[in-house]
């Protein structure tokens, strides 16, 4: 098996495990926010905010197997 | 005339505006330079080849694109420098006049309010003794972060963000700010960040066997610590390229579809418009968490008592 095709086959994998692991990780933080949002409706705003940002957090890993996926994508073929 | 203009685009966009290199390239929506380049690249391919030469010669870098396509950063940005230059520093100068000369301007009133919002949702973390000395930095990042990241979805516009040499010449310059700001307050305080907060020897209860175990953690928390410090402008930059570059790459490629269904197929509608609006949420979250991180970065490296371990130095995300 030549490093062709553990590269085509590596890094739609890679990038697909980063992003299951990345979405139950979101889906945590959104299920506190919305717990919270729930509980005190006033603070609605901030809680956004907060939610929002994390999730920009845990989405930035995510996004460094997709940048790992454009750097070797050129190395196919 | 359309249909000329139409092919030429496909092929730039395939190629992402070059034609030298033999790998795949990264699809993107045409811009207006990338395409110049590509039109007058088969016109006059000596005076294109002589320009591609110069401007690798000028060391601009673009890893993941071509030569040309760092100039097209280097434009747009300048592009964007200038349009928000002119906006702002007029609106200032119409508050600086005073409301005697009549009610003020748009551009007044947005400008103070965009200063006043960013005055207050920072001053959440900076607190409000710091906030006036940091403010320049961290609201001109995410404007700037946010205009750059919008030129990406505008026809014939390409996103400076989109370029990771230019993102990491924004971090590198927040590392910089952030570091030589700490160590500027207080040199002792800011040292004692890296060994962190050691339990004290007594507390361990080992009795001799403490110190070189304390030793041993000092130096281990260095460690994390100078790796945190390092890993910082590696993660700003890297998230902000990966979202905007994604950003662009799926516009690309739908829009690229636009032109298949042009060919023959006849189905010619812009797939990419919902794409559009993604981008411009994408891209204003993106341009908020750099200026935030920024911030929390400021706080976070300047000496404060009773600092606890693993408070928010945890975040090296």
């Amino acid at each position: 098996m030549d490093f062709h095709a553990t590269l085509g086959l590596a890094i739609p994998l890679g990038l697909g495990i980063a992003a299951a692991g990345c979405g139950m990780g979101i889906g945590t933080a959104v299920n506190g926010a919305m717990e919270a949002m729930g509980r005190q409706p006033e603070a609605l705003g901030r809680i956004q905010t907060a939610m929002l940002i994390g999730a920009a957090f845990i989405e930035a890993l995510t996004i460094y197997a997709l940048v790992m996926g454009f750097v070797l994508m050129g190395k196919i073929s | 005339m359309l249909l000329w203009l139409a092919e030429h685009a496909a092929e730039a966009a395939a190629g992402a505006g070059q034609a030298a290199h033999a790998e795949q390239r990264i699809p993107e929506l045409p811009s207006l330079f990338g395409l110049a380049h590509h039109v007058l690249g088969q016109y006059f391919p000596a005076q294109m080849d002589t320009l591609d030469n110069f401007i690798s010669g000028l060391g601009f870098r673009d890893p993941l694109g071509t030569g040309f396509s760092a100039l097209e950063t280097v434009i747009y940005a300048l592009i964007v420098i200038i349009l928000l230059s002119a906006f702002f520093i007029s609106g200032y100068r119409r508050l600086k006049r005073g409301p005697a000369e009549g009610p003020l301007s748009r551009r007044a009133l947005f400008s103070e309010i965009v200063v006043v919002f960013f005055d207050d949702f920072f001053g959440q973390i900076l607190g409000r003794k710091e906030v006036r000395k940091h403010l320049p930095l961290v609201g001109t990042l995410f404007i700037y972060i946010l205009c750059c990241n919008t030129f990406g979805l505008v026809f014939l516009g390409k996103a400076p963000t989109a370029n990771l040499s230019f993102n990491f010449g924004m971090a590198l310059l927040v590392f910089c700010y952030v570091h030589v700001n700490g160590l500027s307050r207080s040199p002792l305080g800011y040292l004692k960040h890296y060994p962190g907060t050691l339990p004290t020897v007594k507390e361990l209860g080992l009795g001799l066997l403490g110190y070189p175990l304390i030793g041993f953690m000092a130096v281990l928390f260095i460690i994390i610590h100078i790796l945190e410090a390092l890993i910082q402008p590696l993660s700003l930059s890297l998230r902000l390229f990966g979202n905007v570059l994604g950003k662009d790459a799926l516009l690309g490629v739908f829009g690229s579809l636009m032109l298949i269904g042009y060919a023959g197929i006849g189905v010619c509608f812009p797939w990419h418009t919902p794409f559009l609006f993604l981008g411009l949420l994408l891209g204003t979250i993106q341009a908020l968490i750099f200026s935030l991180l920024t911030a929390v970065y400021i706080t976070l490296w300047l000496p404060h008592e009773g600092h606890k371990a693993g408070e928010l130095s945890g975040e090296s995300a």
